[in-house]
């Protein structure tokens, strides 16, 4: 591997490794759990790896990869969509209290969103978790920013839906700094 | 149910806060990435009347698995970015005419953060190695010709070659002594794994405190700069990949050519790996003790 070609390994791996994390987080409010939300985020690394290359120096590999991710997602979710369908109310899930008190939250929100139809669900991820102007997200989604609006109004009103009482009435349960567990 | 924006804000942080630990994207994107290569050699292999296909048939899988040197070129990255503790043990055995000599043995200890490029290693009984970011300090082998002038317990390198794959030209001289740079050099191991052949996964195996996957290779190892004096040796051995995906332990073996006065000599290392993802801290040597050669221009190496 000649000398430039090892320069850009070394900076993909060290973005991956600076950056992969954050649109994991990203994946698991799209997909629901991390296995999907890692399994989406590797198959979008593969193809920001592929365009790694022709990236500008002053291109936003942030940007890139989050678009990668969500159109992803999206073309993943056409074709299962026999498997994942809005619900209208939580199912019986594994149980908050059989879970640590630190993962509940974060466990019941996931899984409400994940009830959501999808464009709903994205454009609450992508407007409150990624905090992207409603152009923005119109481009990413394909939609107009009118359409934008009215998936959020109508995401927070089926989030709030599915919620209901199970939600805590205070945000308390903030989660811990933001490190992995080493070891 | 949280009305505005920023208690929407908070309720999605929190969603996607408790990342579980032990998920790495790179090792996971490295996998997947050889997988796809594997599969693209088999489809060029078949159109090609087979030629490739057998000339690679050794490492193929056929399928979604990645081959063994998939997985062990995919350990070794993982593991060249993590932070580890490591224990080596080299012995070098004379092999003369009469029959081997005496057996020299050194044992290594030491560990390195390639995030923060910080690393230290004790070499015997007195030997050390200090890497701080660009530059890397050295007692016991003397870089540049003989004893180091005055009180000078230290010189003062470039760390690039400990950091960096081996290329020609980077002479492995500058570490001299029992000890190779496969001793004192991990990431540069690391480097010189992916380029292993006849990789072949051998089955379960354990160590301390871990199980995992044992896999045998060989790897062709280059010694001092190109031209006359370079050396060049076949080693095999085995690696130990634990089930996180990274290196746990290699063994290898190779007979070093008789060099100088230096009989032919047959080596064998042992290494493990320990202790992932604690920060390392180094602290350089008193500047009163370090000697910079003249030749080592105020930049790294």
């Amino acid at each position: 591997m000649h000398r430039g070609a090892d320069d850009l390994e070394r900076r993909f791996d060290a973005f991956v490794r600076g950056h992969g994390e954050r649109h994991l987080r990203l994946a698991v409010l799209l997909t629901g759990d991390w296995h999907a939300a890692e399994d989406l985020v590797q198959a979008s690394l593969v193809k920001l790896y592929q365009a790694w290359p022709r990236l500008d120096t002053d291109a936003d590999p942030d940007a890139y990869l989050r678009r990668i991710v969500v159109n992803t997602h999206r073309s993943w979710w056409r074709s299962r969509w026999r498997r994942e369908r809005p619900v209208a109310a939580l199912p019986d899930g594994a149980g908050a209290a059989d879970m640590a008190a630190t993962h509940a939250v974060g466990a019941v929100v996931r899984q409400a969103l994940a009830g959501l139809p999808r464009q709903q669900r994205a454009v609450l991820v992508l407007r409150y978790f990624e905090d992207l102007p409603e152009a923005e997200i119109a481009a990413l989604l394909g939609c107009s920013p009118g359409s934008v609006k009215t998936h959020a109004h109508r995401g927070l009103r089926t989030l709030r839906e599915l919620l209901g009482d199970d939600w805590p009435q205070s945000p308390v349960n903030r989660m811990p700094a933001l490190e992995r567990d080493r070891g | 149910m949280p009305d505005n924006d920023q208690q929407v804000r908070t309720l999605l942080r929190d969603a996607a806060g408790d990342v579980p630990a032990g998920l790495d994207l790179l090792h996971g994107f490295r996998a997947r990435r050889a997988a796809r290569r594997v599969r693209g050699r088999v489809a060029l292999g078949v159109g090609a009347g087979g030629l490739l296909a057998a000339a690679t048939a050794a490492t193929l899988t056929i399928g979604t698995a990645p081959s063994a040197l998939a997985q062990l070129t995919s350990a070794a990255s993982r593991t060249a970015g993590l932070s580890y503790d490591i224990s080596t043990t080299g012995v070098n055995v004379p092999l003369r005419a009469g029959g081997p000599g005496p057996a020299q043995s050194v044992h290594i200890s030491g560990a390195f953060d390639p995030a923060h490029k910080t690393g230290e290693e004790r070499i015997g009984s007195d030997g050390q190695i200090r890497l701080i970011g660009p530059y890397a300090y050295l007692t016991v082998f003397p870089v540049h010709g003989p004893a180091l002038p005055g009180d000078k317990s230290w010189v003062k390198v470039g760390s690039t070659q400990f950091w960096e794959p081996l290329t020609v030209g980077k002479g492995l001289n500058d570490v001299a002594g029992v000890a190779s740079v496969a001793e004192t050099s991990p990431q540069n191991l690391f480097a010189v794994l992916k380029s292993a052949s006849a990789v072949e996964r051998q089955g379960s195996t354990s160590g301390a405190g871990w199980t995992g996957t044992s896999y045998a290779f060989t790897v062709r190892l280059t010694f001092g700069p190109a031209g006359s004096s370079q050396v060049a040796v076949t080693a095999t051995g085995t690696v130990g990949v634990d089930q996180q995906g990274r290196v746990r332990s290699l063994d290898a073996a190779y007979t070093m050519p008789a060099q100088g006065s230096d009989p032919r000599a047959r080596v064998t290392v042992k290494m493990t790996f320990s202790n992932f993802g604690t920060p390392v801290s180094v602290s350089p040597p008193p500047a009163s003790e370090v000697f910079t050669p003249a030749n080592f221009q105020s930049g790294p190496a």
